[in-house]
């Protein structure tokens, strides 16, 4: 009895361990970092536009494995150019890619885009 | 027989004559582009956002494609049926509009998206894709209809300028999406039709420059969102396009219209710029000469085979009958001179 006993526990502590060092390899090689990019387009104190997005990466191995995107927020700043907040904010988040954009349209009639996106540092 | 001719006469008072434009025949193709700058800057790229249930198979197979050549990718950038399809183009992209065939009520409409140093999902680098399509443009009314036999919009690359779009015409049915999982409230309609804009400037493009007046077409901006697994797209869909006056024909697509054609490719949004067009504008600036002339910032047009009325200088023929009117002129002054001599003797 006592033998069995023995033996269930090495088993037992045999798997326990396996699991253990599956799960060290996994947390030791995967980091979620938080990944960034701004784009600013300034023309002058009272005229600008600026995009931004910051999310949280999954690197194992250093490689980049996919974004956390209920981590994603999208950031959208401007002055003095023609923007609809509704409309010309584009927000794109998917775990390959998040980005985000402002359509503006300047007073002198020029068209652009402020474009921030990640991943950034971690590409 | 008196009624049989009354209805003749309604008919053609009250049936809307679209007159196409002349130049509208078989074989004519016209190419709009977005050129990329050699020294393109590190946020220059244009997006498009695919529907994989819009795709042609040939396209969405060929987009496959890049799962197994890129298979050191990320796994969650593979091409997938579930989820939207980015493409990330880094080079050139050319917009390309034929008229393939055209019988009495309807003609065949070839468009073709060609996309050149693209990065699909971010991650899968491909050299070229061509996303190409086949539209029945009915001629009666000026509407795309698909297999299906229901209306698309209608075509972006011309109007008819005798009978140019009127305020809540259709553009785009943007309704469609709705089938596809994505939320928008309703159609892109003409919003409305203006003869001001440009209107004291010249239009430059890599085909030829346009003078004023120009018709531009402007469209409501509908929100667009769509959720799909892990992701999430918030845009909007609109359309704003500007037409020479003359013959119709498209000189510029504005960014970033949603052209019906674009519904038909499997586009659901993009965002696209022509930065070599933005950079010749932002010379323009410079130099002042903006006031009279500029360079619309979308799809500009880059090719066709369509031979554009060109305004001439009027000379008067050469003929010795101006030597006549010259002695002429001579004689009678002597005439008068005598005359007056004569007069004071």
């Amino acid at each position: 009895m006592k033998k069995l006993l023995t033996g269930m526990l090495l088993l037992g502590s045999l798997f326990l361990s396996l699991a253990a060092a599956a799960n060290g390899i996994s947390l030791l090689s995967c980091w979620y970092p938080w990944d960034y990019d701004t784009d600013v387009h300034q023309w002058n104190d009272n005229e600008w536009v600026w995009a931004g997005v910051r999310g949280q990466v999954e690197i194992c191995d250093g490689e980049f494995q996919r974004i956390l995107t209920n981590t994603v927020r999208h950031t959208a700043y401007w002055k003095g150019v023609n923007v609809d907040p509704s409309r010309d904010v584009i927000r794109r988040a998917y775990p390959e890619y998040a980005v985000t954009q402002i359509h503006y349209r300047r007073i002198n009639g020029d068209d652009g885009y402020a474009t921030a996106y990640i991943p950034n540092f971690y590409r | 027989m008196k009624k049989l001719a009354i209805f003749i006469f309604s008919l053609l008072l009250f049936s809307p004559a679209y007159a196409l434009p002349s130049w509208f025949k078989e074989g004519v193709y016209v190419k709009y582009a977005l050129l990329m700058p050699e020294d393109r800057g590190s946020r220059d790229f244009q997006i498009f956002t695919l529907h994989p249930a819009l795709l042609s198979s040939d396209v969405y197979k060929k987009l496959l494609q890049v799962n197994e050549r890129w298979k050191d990718a990320p796994e969650v950038s593979k091409v997938r049926e579930d989820k939207p399809i980015g493409l990330f183009v880094y080079g050139d992209v050319f917009l390309v509009f034929r008229v393939v065939n055209v019988t009495g009520e309807s003609a065949l409409i070839n468009v073709t998206l060609e996309l050149y140093n693209i990065s699909v999902n971010f991650w899968r680098p491909l050299d070229a894709l061509n996303i190409s399509t086949l539209l029945t443009l009915n001629l009666t009314d000026l509407t795309y209809w698909d297999k299906n036999g229901s209306v698309i919009g209608t075509p972006s690359f011309f109007i008819d300028p005798q009978n140019p779009p009127k305020k809540g015409d259709l553009i785009v049915k943007t309704s469609l999406l709705k089938n596809y999982g994505v939320h928008i409230d309703g159609d892109l309609i003409v919003k409305n039709v203006s003869y001001t804009v440009h209107i004291n400037r010249t239009l430059l493009t890599y085909v030829r420059n346009f003078t004023p007046p120009y018709i531009t077409v402007v469209s409501n901006k509908e929100p667009l969102i769509w959720a799909v697994g892990n992701g999430s797209l918030s845009s909007s869909s609109s359309f704003e396009a500007i037409y020479d006056f003359d013959s119709g024909l498209m000189i510029g697509l504005m960014p970033s219209s949603q052209p019906s054609e674009f519904l038909a490719l499997g586009i659901i949004e993009s965002s696209f710029l022509d930065y070599t067009a933005t950079k010749n504008l932002h010379k323009l600036h410079k130099s002042g000469e903006d006031s009279v002339k500029w360079w619309l910032q979308g799809f500009n047009l880059y090719e066709t085979n369509i031979e554009f009325w060109e305004p001439k200088k009027v000379e008067a023929p050469e003929s010795s009958m101006k030597y006549f009117f010259i002695v002429g002129l001579f004689l009678l002054i002597i005439i008068l001179v005598k005359r007056l001599m004569g007069e004071r003797k």
